[in-house]
Parts: structure tokens; C-alpha cells; sequence
């Protein structure tokens, strides 16, 4: 990677001044997914992902991560290899027949 | 579209004592996953069933018990919660002391910025593909273990059950401000994790 020149170094610096840091923004992309952001925040997120590359993929994974996060109801039966013994499946099914009876 | 007749459940009702065999082990892993505790987890698929059976007039007509018996499941875990979620474990501290400062410029200019070699990788080419295998299941798995046990309770039913986040500070009794660090701390971990484990071991780092 080539060292930016002074034009664009200017412009990054001056970006980076007007916009959150990098760590109040992974605390922002969290935020984002539990409630609406001030548009003036917004606007500033968007105005760092200009400039970096960082923080526009930590915005877009944990983004991914939320929205994937309910299929895990489903695949935790494969992704465990847990499994009931066979006695707490025994007395499972006692108790089951045992209220069936009443 | 026409839907077809939906098929006769597997399973019917008549014979509750096949659903030990036929959904124990599933509902067993949903809350191992969520209490991390064996005995406990058992106790609570047996009470799935006994409640499944007493209600079992609202069983008819479904054609997936299996989402309607990981529903009632889901229930007595959130009231278990309830009960006791007074304690904060040691290694829920440690683990929000923790801001992964190390990934961040300590001072100068560009201070709190990514350090560039340890911010985060490109999940590219296919990520949709990735996600939907199993392997990046087992990954999401294991990873969400590795959170502290209220940190991952609090993330799995934000994240998981998309349970909102008022109702979770009132179940859980927490603050909104409480909530939002160990959403954002469980967030960070997990990022991190799956792409030490599974996005980046996929392009042939290990």
C-alpha cells in the first residue's frame, strides 16, 4: 500500500475529526441493531466508512451476525453433539405415561 | 400456490412417549446451549413434555410440533431466568473489563482507531454461502459458548430469539445502559471468534 498524499491525508484527518473514533463505533453498530440512531449519527458513521475500511466491515459483520443469529434455533441440534442419556429418556417417558394414566 | 395437504405429523399425539425419541435430543441441546447445565437442562425438557401433554388440545391441528414443543421450552427457560438473575459471576466481570483495547491505537492522532493488521478481516468472497453451512454453525456454537454465562444468556435472546431489549432488562432486572455494554461487548467477542475460527481458517489460515 502506497502512503496517501497530502490531499488525501488532509481529508482523512479532517474526516476522522468530525466522526466518531473507531472504538465508539463498534459501540454504535451495536446500538444500531437495538434502536434507531439519530440521523446526525448516522450521517457520521457513514461519513468514517469513507474513510475506513475497519469499521465498514465491523458494521456489516455484526450486522451479518445478528441477522444469521436466528437460524441457530434450528442448527443447534447439529451443530451439539449433546444428547439426552438413556436414562434421563427413560424417565422421561415414565413420567410421560404416568400423567397419560390420570 | 397451491399448498399440498400437510402429511400427519410423524409423531401424533396418542404416543407422547415417541416424542422423547423423536425431539428429546433437540430440545436437550436448545437448553444445554442456554442453561449450561446438564441436570438442569433435563429437568426442563421433561417439564416441556409434561406441559406439552397437559395442553395438548393445542397441539391440534399443528403439523410442527417440534417448533411448538422448542416454544414451550423457550418459556420455561425465560421464567427460570426470571427467578434467579440476581448473581454476575466473576467471569462475567472479567469479560466486560475487557474492551478488546488491544485491537485499537493507544494514543497519538489516531487514537482509539483499528490497529490496521488486527482490525477486522474481509468476510468475502461468499459470506451468504458460509452462513449457511454447517460448519459455520458449529462455529457460531462454540463461540457462544466461550461467552460468560449471562453475557450469552442476555445475546442469545437478543440476538437468537429476537426478544426486545426492554423486555430482557425487565426479565432480567437489569439496567438499559447495563444491557447495551454486554450486548456490545458479546457482539465484539463473537465477531472476533467466528473469524478466528471459521471465516478466516476458510481461506486457508488456520
Amino acid at each position: 500500500m502506497s502512503q496517501p498524499g497530502p490531499i488525501k491525508m488532509w481529508f482523512i484527518t479532517w474526516v476522522w475529526n468530525h466522526t466518531p473514533t473507531c472504538k465508539e463505533i463498534t459501540r454504535l453498530a451495536s446500538q444500531r441493531l437495538d434502536q434507531p440512531l439519530p440521523l446526525m449519527t448516522r450521517l457520521r458513521i457513514r461519513l468514517h466508512t469513507t474513510i475506513c475500511v475497519w469499521c465498514q466491515r465491523y458494521l456489516e459483520q455484526v450486522k451479518l451476525v445478528h441477522d444469521t443469529a436466528p437460524g441457530y434455533v434450528e442448527h443447534v441440534e447439529h451443530a451439539s453433539g449433546k444428547c439426552l442419556s438413556a436414562d434421563a429418556k427413560q424417565r422421561m417417558k415414565r413420567a410421560l405415561s404416568g400423567k397419560d394414566a390420570q | 400456490m397451491q399448498t399440498q395437504p400437510s402429511n400427519p405429523p410423524a409423531v401424533r399425539l396418542a404416543d407422547p412417549e415417541a416424542w422423547v425419541d423423536e425431539y428429546g435430543d433437540y430440545l436437550f441441546r436448545y437448553a444445554l446451549a442456554r442453561l449450561r447445565d446438564e441436570s438442569l437442562a433435563e429437568d426442563m425438557v421433561q417439564e416441556t413434555f409434561l406441559a406439552a401433554l397437559k395442553s395438548d388440545a393445542a397441539f391440534a391441528g399443528r403439523s410442527a410440533p417440534k417448533s411448538w414443543l422448542v416454544g414451550i421450552l423457550k418459556n420455561k427457560i425465560v421464567d427460570h431466568y426470571r427467578k434467579g438473575s440476581r448473581e454476575t459471576s466473576f467471569t462475567d466481570m472479567e469479560f466486560m473489563a475487557d474492551e478488546h483495547s488491544e485491537r485499537f491505537i493507544p494514543d497519538g492522532l489516531f487514537k482509539d482507531g483499528w490497529i490496521h493488521e488486527l482490525g477486522p478481516l474481509e468476510w468475502a468472497p461468499a459470506p451468504g454461502a458460509a452462513l449457511d453451512s454447517e460448519a459455520f454453525w458449529k462455529a457460531f456454537h462454540e463461540c457462544s459458548g466461550k461467552l460468560p454465562r449471562k453475557v450469552a444468556r442476555v445475546f442469545l435472546l437478543r440476538e437468537v430469539d429476537d426478544v426486545s431489549t426492554e423486555e430482557i432488562c425487565a426479565l432480567l432486572n437489569i439496567s438499559p445502559n447495563h444491557l447495551w455494554v454486554m450486548l456490545h461487548r458479546a457482539r465484539m467477542a463473537l465477531r472476533a471468534c467466528l473469524e478466528a475460527n471459521w471465516f478466516a481458517r476458510q481461506e486457508g489460515r488456520s
